[in-house]
């Protein structure tokens, strides 16, 4: 499935004082899409807007969520709404940058409380007014380059000098297959870091940190 | 604007194996491990207040009658206090169950959502492994809380939910092998889908009129053959032998011979006996059988044996099989 290589985040706003409130959701959506994001939307009258139609279709015949097709959140939480939580709650499940904005009075803390721990810290809850939107949108967006553990996009360069004996075994082992040596070295990375059990333990108390 | 937080009945009956690490420690298997493993899936909460009901763990016996029986007083019994229900549930008999809920819970005027996990409990560490790669790790626990918003606030009915589909389920179908939508339903059966929430059709959200009522009386004693083109009564003399209380024939061909027609005649002198066949046309042909054209296969053995449990005579059988009693009957039939 080609996309866009810009992340994209699914903005959600609630439907209630939805005309009240367009020039400032736009206004939201327009900042996003100025910090580089790729802003997806679902319309009222239920159409996705910012995912190609075929791409929704295709997404949806394979039983997939659409949520598992973009790479960040942004929800304006202001007014309790029962798709707040339930965003939220795939949101912690695939851990995935979440931007809650609300104005005043919100009692989106107190459901994020709910999950019995600390806040995800890709979860960033943020009141917003005009003057402060670009600060707020700017710290969000380095959520999805700020933790190099959340991040499977191999986008380092990293050169390694090896031996013939090694190229020659790696070209074997990657010969008529649709792997790269590349591919095959980095999911045996990922192997020995899925099966490192100090290194999780290290992990989970980084982040509890 | 607050709104009030939903509390929502999770009743256990297996299909609880979580997909992250090694399958053992991620499942109910007894009603101890109901704590340690809702604790795992700590994002449900956020959605609403989880209480839970264990019936049933994995490695424990074959789902049976007796604990869809036991799971239906549970909603039952706790209708008032309940925004809504979920039952988790092996997916093998989960089509059963969640026919026989929509039978006994009648007029329900919550949602009951089935869900659970396709992977068993005793799946090696690499096969999970490979499943966790290919769903990415969010079978279960994405199933859980997509069935939870939908007992929030989805349809007043027994329905089913895997993948980005909510089905009606007495008109359910299962599809084969592992597949995330996997059960399918007629359009008009497809209650909602999943976007970025719960796209619910707005005429299936009517909350139901008539009083609820539990009728979980079912005949357990009822015994199911598939009819193929060759007559060979062996096999149905046998079970007939066994003295069951009720048969149900499932045809695998389009028509019944006349020596098929003359052994089933006879058989219902003292049996009661539903034909189950896809053949729309049968049912005038052979006006004399019982004959269930309008009926998943497992609709037709769970509300036949639902009608088996509050009489036997054949009669009233195929009058309360004709009848719909739980939107079982498509109206494009």
């Amino acid at each position: 499935m080609g996309r866009n290589l810009k992340m994209r985040v699914y903005f959600f706003r609630p439907e209630i004082n939805l005309e009240k409130n367009r020039p400032i959701y736009q206004n939201i959506a327009k900042k996003l899409e100025a910090a580089g994001l790729k802003v997806v939307t679902k319309e009222e009258d239920d159409s996705i807007f910012g995912i190609e139609e075929r791409e929704v279709a295709k997404i949806q015949a394979s039983g997939e969520s659409i949520l598992n097709y973009v790479d960040g959140i942004v929800m304006e939480t202001t007014a309790d709404n029962p798709e707040i939580g339930y965003l939220l709650a795939h949101a912690v499940l695939q851990k995935k940058p979440t931007l809650c904005l609300y104005q005043k009075g919100s009692l989106i803390k107190k459901t994020l409380s709910r999950l019995g721990q600390k806040i995800p810290d890709f979860i960033k809850v943020m009141p917003y007014q005009e003057e402060e939107l670009d600060k707020t949108i700017a710290e969000y967006i380095q959520l999805f380059g700020m933790d190099p553990e959340l991040s499977e996009v191999p986008n380092i360069k990293f050169t390694l000098r090896i031996s013939k004996k090694i190229s020659h075994f790696l070209h074997w082992k990657t010969h008529n297959t649709k792997k790269t040596k590349a591919d095959f070295l980095r999911e045996l990375i990922q192997e020995i870091i899925d099966k490192d059990e100090k290194y999780q333990k290290y992990m989970i108390q980084r982040k509890s940190k | 604007m607050s709104q009030i937080r939903k509390k929502i009945a999770l009743i256990i009956l297996g299909g609880t194996v979580l997909i992250e690490d090694s399958p053992e420690k991620n499942a109910v298997i007894t009603s101890k491990d109901v704590t340690p493993w809702l604790n795992k899936i700590p994002e449900v909460n956020i959605i609403a207040e989880v209480e839970p009901f264990f019936v049933l763990g994995e490695k424990e016996t074959e789902v049976n009658i007796d604990h869809w029986i036991k799971a239906g007083k549970i909603v039952a019994s706790h209708l008032k206090e309940f925004d809504g229900f979920v039952v988790a549930h092996h997916t093998s008999s989960l089509l059963y169950g969640a026919c026989a809920f929509s039978f006994m819970l009648q007029n329900i005027p919550k949602p009951v959502v089935f869900t659970g996990s396709q992977v068993p409990v005793n799946l090696s560490q690499e096969a999970n492994r490979k499943l966790f790669k290919k769903y990415k790790g969010l079978g279960i626990k994405a199933n859980l809380i997509n069935a939870i918003q939908v007992a929030s606030q989805g349809p007043a009915e027994v329905a089913i939910i895997f993948g980005n589909k909510l089905v009606r389920a007495n008109r359910a179908i299962k599809e084969k092998g592992l597949n995330l939508n996997l059960f399918d339903a007629p359009a008009k059966a497809i209650l909602a889908t999943i976007d970025f929430g719960i796209k619910s059709e707005g005429q299936h959200l009517k909350k139901t009129v008539p009083p609820f009522v539990f009728k979980p009386e079912f005949e357990k004693k009822v015994s199911v053959i598939s009819l193929y083109p060759e007559e060979n009564y062996d096999l149905l003399e046998w079970i007939v032998n066994k003295k069951p209380k009720g048969l149900v024939i499932q045809m695998q061909q389009s028509d019944l011979s006349p020596a098929q027609v003359k052994k089933i005649t006879e058989l219902q002198k003292d049996l009661p006996v539903a034909v189950h066949t896809s053949n729309p046309f049968l049912k005038k042909e052979l006006p004399d059988l019982l004959i269930v054209d309008y009926l998943t296969p497992e609709a037709t053995l769970m509300k036949f044996m639902w009608a088996l449990g509050r009489t036997k005579n054949i009669k009233e059988i195929k009058k309360i099989l004709e009848q719909d009693i739980a939107k079982e009957i498509g109206e494009e039939s």
